[in-house]
């Protein structure tokens, strides 16, 4: 067998596309967005960005803003040392590289539906009565106030309505989807598993005696 | 094994330094004020005053619209048309539909809004024009059981007003 030959069979493939794939996914834009009217409210999530807009106001958050900056950091430095793990397998140092970042995108794709659902479930089941009871103080009506919003898990369109008893009814159309971004990340979380399942195989370094 | 010590250390404090140090950096950006580190004061400031208008608050006369208790004559194909002001509003918003139903001296009356879109800057003061037929000559033209619906556009968020009888005239 030629080095060459020698070198590519060496490679750990897996653990080498999971790292680019690590390191492209920061730069993919939003996984998860939703939209209320047009401009009323835009927000955009990824555990890189978090774009939010009300009435065409950018609300930003230095903490969020630094705790995305370090999410960037932990996928790049993750996808940098499975590639180094990956070019070198056989290396002492190989299997703590890899287990720094190789569940990093599993772990976050998780905490995104973690984040959807709850979110979900907050502004179908929560959001409803207390927009209806701070309208009703604001207004004197209490008791006529109320608001339905159905919001879809994940992905749909739904029109959300705040009825003012007889007096008024205000509604907007809200869509909410998932971009080919989390799919790329699902994927990327899928090759990080099989990553670490088949790293096993390979032949790990032993220290001399 | 030093050396995996090491690195293992190394690991666990780069973790730690990616968890904690985000918190830290805002509290420090913003003279450790949780509230500041958390929300952009400015960009609330900014969004309150967007909003203002909106939800309610001493310029709010979006409650007051007055619709008219009479009307002229309808012409000769029973044909009634006329302007009505609007009081000035506490945002910019495009009024998309006004209807309006009422009695007229017995005789049932639509009246609708002839603009397509009629576009309100804050606290202006705005003009539609109402058109709609008599279909026989009416005893009077008192209008009693008015029931009537304005709706507003802002953002793509639709604001449907229901009118009832009130004073006022054309």
């Amino acid at each position: 067998m030629t080095p060459v030959k020698e070198t590519l069979k060496g490679i750990n493939w897996l653990a080498l596309i999971t790292g680019i794939f690590m390191i492209a996914l920061i730069f993919a834009g939003p996984w998860w967005q939703v939209t209320a009217g047009d401009r009323a409210m835009e927000m955009a999530i990824s555990p890189f960005e978090f774009n939010a807009t009300l009435a065409g106001q950018s609300l930003r958050s230095t903490l969020t803003e630094l705790f995305l900056l370090a999410s960037k950091i932990s996928f790049l430095l993750g996808g940098i040392f499975l590639i180094m793990s990956s070019l070198s397998p056989k290396s002492w140092w190989t299997k703590y590289l890899m287990k720094f970042g190789v569940m990093k995108p599993f772990w976050s794709v998780i905490m995104l539906v973690i984040m959807v659902v709850a979110g979900t479930v907050l502004m179908n089941n929560v959001v409803p009565g207390f927009l209806s009871s701070a309208v009703g103080q604001a207004t004197g009506q209490q008791s006529q106030a109320q608001t339905i919003i159905n919001l879809p898990y994940f992905s749909g369109s739904t029109q959300a309505t705040l009825a003012l008893g007889g007096q008024a009814t205000i509604s907007t159309q809200i869509t909410l989807g998932l971009t080919w971004a989390f799919w790329f990340a699902v994927v990327t979380a899928g090759l990080g598993i099989a990553t670490r399942i088949f790293s096993r195989r390979y032949p790990r370094y032993a220290p001399s005696k | 094994m030093e050396q995996e010590t090491a690195l293992k250390w190394g690991f666990r404090i780069l973790g730690i330094l990616l968890s904690i140090g985000p918190l830290l950096g805002a509290m420090a950006l913003n003279g450790w004020d949780i509230q500041k580190a958390v929300v952009d004061q400015e960009g609330i400031v900014d969004l309150t005053s967007s909003l203002s208008g909106l939800t309610g608050g001493e310029n709010n006369t979006l409650g007051s619209i007055q619709t008219p208790s009479s009307i002229n004559p309808p012409d000769e194909n029973g044909k009634v048309s006329f302007q009505m002001g609007l009081p000035p509003f506490p945002f910019a918003a495009t009024i998309t539909d006004f209807n309006y139903s009422a009695q007229c001296g017995g005789v049932p009356l639509n009246l609708v809004m002839k603009e397509e879109n009629v576009e309100l800057g804050p606290s202006e003061n705005a003009t539609i024009t109402l058109e709609g037929t008599l279909s026989s000559i009416p005893t009077s033209f008192e209008l009693t059981n008015i029931t009537g619906t304005m709706t507003l556009e802002k953002y793509g968020v639709t604001i449907a007003l229901n009118l009832s009888q009130s004073g006022g005239g054309p």
